[in-house]
């Protein structure tokens, strides 16, 4: 899905893993490979990739949105660094599967609010920090439903969504700071952020149908161009799963 | 004497803070209110923030616009005591049960997450981007100190150096951040925001070594939890460097045989009377003095005022905790 997105941005990307490899080496003795990175390129880069991609629609890449694309990687191994823990003590390597997550997860946060201000990127520290109590509060709500037996897959949708929104409106903002168009790019990666949600959780799509046929309205409202043309591309793959294609909208048939 | 007593000056603010908990998270869902309500009635001394709003004092602006950010450094304290109860497996904290033992691991992960991110939201609206940067640096080393700390369980061949390293990041670096933040934030003289640095870190080792020793020679009702929890977690303290660096060498091979693997049962009490027979509790007594006396010959620098008095007092009373 993302491999013609990432080639657009391979520098940047190699850029970012190499410096991540470099935090994550000097955060202290432990075994790195035992801790659960995403390990396949939609999980892994499916946050620094948007934000490239939002900032280049918006306007160009550049320094500002290269670090800023930095830290949200951090943030998105962070946040999966802290997406469960086993409850049960006396089945598991306590360092390696509870310890280490957790402080190296802190640690990772900590060091998103740490590059925030080293790079100057001061005024995205309120969202940041937002989105980090937003996802907590939500995967809370998921481990209480999970204990009684009940559906708990939208707490992770709703997760996916925000933390895309918040990655599109922020590569965007970094590029380009405030117009109409960096807010249809909020909102086109909200909807592509639960798109992604359900492609990636296997639920059914009926529910979610008004997202998809959503982000391909907004798709329309953003400039014409090879970036807009990545988004339709990872759309329209995501849609192969449900054998939807892209849908007749209402703007075309008017035309 | 009390804690509370040295923050006479300060006291109605820390009320204030304690109001702005007691308020805080009420419209938050369910579970996190409770969880936080919890946390509130298990205590704590509020040291953070009264060392927030005593540097306050040093500023030029109305320091009661501080309590927001004093709140904010026990939102930080908390979120990490969250976090290290699931690291350390520990039931009880202030003779409570911790979140943890209520609501187990996950619960308490993305608790002290969501803590720390309102933590972040209240010190971001102050636009300080000094005190941000602090923080973030703060945080960064006190999860290093962590990881350090569990890297380095069981490990016997500690010197005194990687301890007090390992304590600085910890205990003191927030401790620190706090004694500087509210004099950053009320605009005080930056030589005054430096020597509140200095003392924050000394008052903040001499702190920890007291809980180290404490650990020793406390029981269960002072400390709030099971003594020897340290020694059962393969954490070694200051007085146990001493006894491995210059215990006799039938104390050292006793040690060395207790601490070698996990410490359970009556291992842990022979390994608290074994330090206790020889002069680590008096070494690390004399370093602590050392430290606060440090402490204190910063306070000497800064203005004539009731919060410096406070400041003397607070060192004073870190020392005497033991007793």
């Amino acid at each position: 899905m993302l491999e013609l997105v990432i080639g657009v941005f391979m520098p940047e990307i190699s850029a970012i893993e190499a410096r991540t490899l470099k935090i994550l080496k000097n955060c202290g003795s432990y075994n790195l490979h035992s801790l659960k990175f995403p390990q396949t390129a939609e999980k892994r880069h499916w946050i620094t990739v948007l934000c490239l991609l939002s900032a280049k629609l918006a306007k160009d890449t550049n320094t500002k949105v290269i670090h800023l694309a930095g830290v949200l990687h951090l943030f998105n191994l962070a946040s999966h660094l802290h997406l469960n823990l086993p409850e049960d003590f006396d089945t598991v390597e306590i360092q390696e599967e509870i310890q280490y997550p957790i402080l190296v997860g802190d640690l990772l946060y900590s060091r998103v609010c740490g590059d925030i201000c080293k790079y100057d990127l001061q005024q995205y520290l309120q969202p940041l920090a937002s989105l980090i109590g937003v996802i907590h509060e939500e995967l809370v709500l998921r481990d209480a439903k999970v204990k009684q037996n009940l559906p708990h897959h939208e707490h992770e949708i709703n997760i996916y969504g925000v933390m895309t929104e918040s990655t599109c409106f922020l590569g965007a903002h970094a590029a380009a700071g405030n117009n109409y168009l960096v807010e249809n790019i909020r909102a086109l990666g909200y909807q592509m952020g639960i798109i992604k949600a359900v492609w990636e959780l296997n639920c059914e799509i009926e529910p979610y149908l008004n997202n998809w046929y959503k982000a391909w309205e907004l798709l329309t409202k953003l400039p014409i161009g090879p970036e807009r043309d990545h988004f339709q591309h990872i759309l329209t793959f995501l849609g192969i799963k449900w054998g939807l294609v892209k849908p007749q909208l209402l703007t075309e048939i008017n035309a | 004497m009390e804690i509370r007593k040295t923050f006479t000056p300060v006291e109605n603010d820390l009320q204030e803070v304690d109001n702005y908990l007691q308020n805080f998270l009420q419209k938050d869902h369910e579970s996190l209110h409770t969880g936080f309500m919890h946390l509130l009635k298990a205590g704590g001394k509020r040291i953070r923030p009264a060392f927030t709003l005593l540097s306050a004092k040093y500023g030029k602006e109305e320091s009661s616009k501080i309590i927001p950010i004093a709140a904010a450094f026990e939102l930080v304290h908390m979120a990490s005591l969250v976090h290290d109860d699931v690291i350390d497996r520990s039931d009880l904290r202030r003779g409570e049960p911790t979140i943890r033992a209520l609501y187990g691991n996950n619960f308490s992960l993305h608790f002290g997450d969501y803590l720390l991110a309102k933590a972040l939201c209240i010190v971001e609206e102050y636009k300080n981007p000094r005190i941000n940067s602090l923080l973030a640096w703060s945080s960064m080393e006190m999860c290093q100190g962590e990881i350090q700390q569990i890297a380095t369980a069981y490990d016997l061949s500690q010197s005194f150096k990687q301890y007090f390293y390992r304590i600085k990041r910890k205990t003191s670096l927030l401790i620190t951040l706090s004694c500087q933040a509210g004099a950053l934030a009320t605009g005080a003289d930056p030589q005054i925001v430096t020597t509140l640095g200095r003392y924050g870190h000394y008052v903040g080792m001499a702190f920890q070594i007291t809980d180290d020793i404490l650990d020793y020679i406390a029981d269960e009702k002072t400390m709030g939890k099971p003594v020897g929890s340290d020694l059962q977690q393969g954490i070694v303290t200051l007085p146990a460097i001493y006894v491995l660096r210059y215990g006799s060498d039938e104390h050292k091979r006793d040690l060395i045989n207790y601490l070698s693997k996990p410490v359970l049962g009556e291992d842990v009490v022979k390994a608290i009377e074994l330090v206790n027979r020889t002069k680590a509790i008096d070494f690390s007594l004399e370093i602590t003095n050392r430290y606060v006396e440090k402490a204190l010959a910063q306070v000497a620098k800064l203005p004539d005022i009731e919060a410096t008095y406070s400041l003397e007092c607070l060192a004073k009373y870190v020392y005497n905790r033991q007793s």
